[in-house]
């Protein structure tokens, strides 16, 4: 049913759709709850612990054992394009791990499926390479593009990683049924791996072959958690608070529905 | 000026289009609803370019590998090939009118290279997955014999054997699929997509920068 | 100089990947050269029920085929589309199919060929089966079909769709139109729940590659009426509408393949207890 608000800065009439605009609602709760969580903790209000991930905190001694061996540190973002937010939680962690290369001296090969990438990815590893006071040292060969196929592609990281005998490989991004060909291929070449994706069916693959596992939300948020800075830890913050919110609302919810009262779950279809 | 150009001015395009789709839910302006549905054309629009982008790269890799007569070019000569197959297949379709799917040589390629290459490539995770299982399910620990408890009754469920080696593993798949793989499921899958809200939450407020292929 | 003899646990610990995989093609690729017939058992709850959800629509119901397999997943899930398609048809369905990969296209010519006799050119074609081919943009195009099911004017041989009379009498001309849209790939079918069954009731199901599974449970069984698991799924369809194909073919080699990995599992952690142990003697 349209109904008609007046909207009193313009004087304009618009149309609204009526009734609870769950999308709408989810929004604009994100934006308040993420930003209040940066507020909170810029102010130094609330100073939150994040707890340790093993992954992240194992990355330097990754790149560490790659400097040790003089081989190579393989990355790659898997099948996603730019827009997906597993790749983007990918680039950043790559960025940190470029720079750490460049700063070693490690030889940094980054893979990728879908070409949007290609531009972010070599300006992002470029900057991590000024960043190191490297910049000679990077090159856009390292940056390799294989396939937009997914098992080309699987195939072309299998046969890189193996060739240059990668000391690390991280897999960090979006997978599908080729995860367990990149682990293995790891395994074969000797390499420490991590692995991280959102992808919750791939998740056992990493589980099983990998020496450490980002799974699901902590992908997503490694990024903040490597930085370490106030606005970013906050960021966390209100991703915690979003995720109560949802846990109180599904207790709740589920306690109602069985008592046969449905309001709440009427109310927050979308 | 570049900073503008290169930091500020796609972080405001980005939160303009945002906030103009999440206006898009909650009003009801013909014209604004026709032009926010338009966004699906553009982002397919955009996403055509992107395989413009990837023929491009490709070729350039493989026409330069070619020239400089690097010690293996077959392949970069069998993929020429195939792309001078799939240009003829796209001419006869523009001037015509012969639709790809019917064009002989394209559907070679596709039947006789890419599809059994394909299903050659996913059929080495059978062997993967053997080696994988062999190697990493060791009961070392409790958690780890659970793993291999419930990953040998699953798979022993999805295949008709298991219910001729006992009446009671296909129930105790259904049971471990029905519940600590449902409830294990919805963790990852909700808090996956919490993560990705707060991740473009990030993005538009700006501290999330990758994207844009600069760092902070 | 003594040499120091490894036990035969220490020996299985570290033995060579490549008998694996020589164990795993011979277990897999025997009963595909001389078939076993191991019975396929308990038909599971999850096929039942999208059977018995399509046994139960009414004669030109709309059904959506999602066609999301590539040449990889096809193995899998190409069986079950087959096998739909047949009690489709069977019931008399009207049968709407789309494309979100390119790869895809061709098992959707494939299966109409097979089940129909012809594509494009069936006499039915246009009012009972519309092919709508390659779909871009994955969930972006979905929701757009989903909204407007004339959403790409033609279908994938050029014909305009609001001239068939496969879209004559819908009322909504939207997915509320829709009575089911069934899922086949190894990707995800979240995408279907949230920009079909949420929005506009129509359940979702799936014939999925088995690597898949884990994520359908979730939604099962208010929003994913039912799915086939893999090829045991396929195979479970294909014996429900009565006709065994390339499912059914294949579980013997599954049997043994999963039995095979079950006892190398079993081996592996023989040896490693019984060589954990190994060191403390003599000590």
């Amino acid at each position: 049913m349209q109904v008609k608000r007046r909207v009193y800065i313009t004087n304009v009439e618009l149309s609204v759709r009526s009734g609870y605009n769950g999308s709408l609602m989810m929004f604009i709760a994100s934006l308040i709850i993420v930003s209040l969580g940066i507020f909170l903790t810029i102010k130094g209000v609330l100073k939150p612990k994040i707890r340790r991930l093993a992954g992240i905190d194992a990355l330097d001694e990754m790149i560490g054992r790659a400097t040790e061996l003089g081989r190579p540190v393989h990355f790659t973002v898997g099948l996603g394009g730019i827009g997906n937010p597993q790749v983007i939680a990918g680039l950043s962690i790559a960025r940190y791990v470029a720079r750490r290369c460049a700063e070693l001296g490690v030889r940094f090969l980054f893979t990728f499926s879908v070409p949007s990438v290609q531009p972010i990815a070599t300006d992002l590893i470029k900057q991590a390479y000024v960043e190191a006071g490297k910049a000679d040292a990077f090159s856009p060969d390292n940056v390799i593009w294989l396939s937009d196929r997914q098992f080309a592609f699987a195939t072309g990281v299998m046969g890189l990683v193996l060739r240059e005998k990668a000391a690390a490989n991280m897999l960090l991004g979006y997978f599908a049924a080729e995860s367990l060909i990149f682990a293995e291929a790891g395994y074969r070449a000797g390499a420490m791996q991590i692995a991280g994706t959102t992808n919750s069916y791939q998740i056992p693959f990493f589980i099983v072959t990998c020496d450490y596992t980002l799974i699901s939300i902590e992908l997503i948020y490694a990024g903040a958690y490597m930085s370490q800075e106030p606005r970013q830890i906050g960021t966390i913050l209100g991703q915690d608070y979003l995720i109560l919110i949802g846990l109180v609302l599904m207790g709740v919810g589920a306690v109602l529905y069985g008592l046969g009262i449905q309001t709440l779950t009427a109310w927050l279809a979308l | 000026m570049s900073q503008i150009v290169k930091r500020h001015i796609p972080h405001m395009v980005l939160v303009a289009v945002a906030f103009f789709m999440a206006g898009d839910t909650l009003l009801l302006e013909k014209p604004y609803n026709d032009l926010a549905s338009s966004g699906t054309a553009v982002v397919s629009i955009i996403g055509s370019f992107a395989v413009l982008l990837s023929v491009t790269m490709l070729s350039r890799l493989h026409v330069r590998r070619v020239q400089r007569k690097t010690k293996v070019i077959e392949s970069s000569v069998l993929l020429i090939c195939m792309w001078v197959t799939l240009i003829w297949g796209f001419f006869r379709f523009a001037f015509q009118g012969v639709s790809p799917t019917k064009e002989f040589a394209v559907q070679q390629v596709f039947n006789a290279i890419v599809s059994p290459g394909d299903s050659t490539i996913y059929s080495i995770l059978a062997f993967f997955i053997a080696a994988a299982a062999y190697r990493a399910f060791r009961a070392r620990s409790v958690e780890a014999t659970l793993l291999l408890l419930a990953g040998s009754i699953v798979m022993l469920g999805y295949a008709p054997v298991g219910e001729m080696i006992s009446g009671y593993i296909p129930s105790l798949t259904k049971w471990i699929m029905d519940v600590p793989n449902t409830a294990g499921n919805r963790v990852i899958i909700l808090s996956g997509i919490i993560g990705i809200v707060a991740l473009y939450v990030r993005i538009i407020l700006g501290y999330e920068r990758g994207w844009m292929g600069r760092g902070d | 100089m003594a040499t120091e003899t490894k036990s035969l646990y220490a020996k299985l610990q570290e033995m060579d990947v490549r008998y694996v995989y020589l164990l795993m093609l011979i277990v897999i690729s025997a009963p595909v050269l001389k078939p076993i017939g191991l019975p396929l058992g308990t038909i599971s709850t999850e096929t039942t029920r999208l059977y018995q959800y399509i046994n139960n629509l009414k004669s030109r119901d709309i059904i959506v085929m999602e066609a999301d397999q590539s040449p990889a997943a096809a193995a899998e899930c190409q069986p079950a589309m087959v096998a739909n398609l047949y009690h489709a048809v069977s019931k008399g369905l009207r049968v709407l199919f789309f494309c979100p990969r390119t790869d895809a296209v061709p098992f959707v010519e494939d299966a109409m060929k097979l089940v129909l006799g012809a594509s494009s050119d069936h006499p039915n074609y246009g009012k009972l089966y519309v092919n709508l081919g390659y779909l871009p943009q994955g969930e972006i195009g979905l929701a757009g079909l989903a909204s407007n099911i004339f959403f790409t004017n033609r279908d994938a041989y050029g014909n305009d769709l609001r001239a068939m009379e496969f879209f004559k009498d819908l009322p909504n001309k939207n997915a509320r139109d829709w009575k089911l849209i069934i899922y086949y790939g190894a990707s995800e079918a979240d995408h279907d729940v949230r920009q079909v069954t949420d929005p506009y009731g129509c359940p979702t199901g799936g014939g999925v590659a088995a690597v898949l599974v884990t994520r359908m449970y979730p939604y099962y069984p208010d929003k994913i009426i039912g799915f086939q698991t893999g090829l045991r799924g396929a195979a479970e369809y294909e014996l429900l509408v009565k006709r065994p194909g390339e499912a059914a073919a294949g579980m013997d080699a599954q049997s043994l393949g999963h039995l095979a990995i079950v006892i190398m599992v079993v081996i592996g952690n023989i040896g490693y207890y019984a060589s954990r142990k190994k060191p403390s003697e003599g000590e």
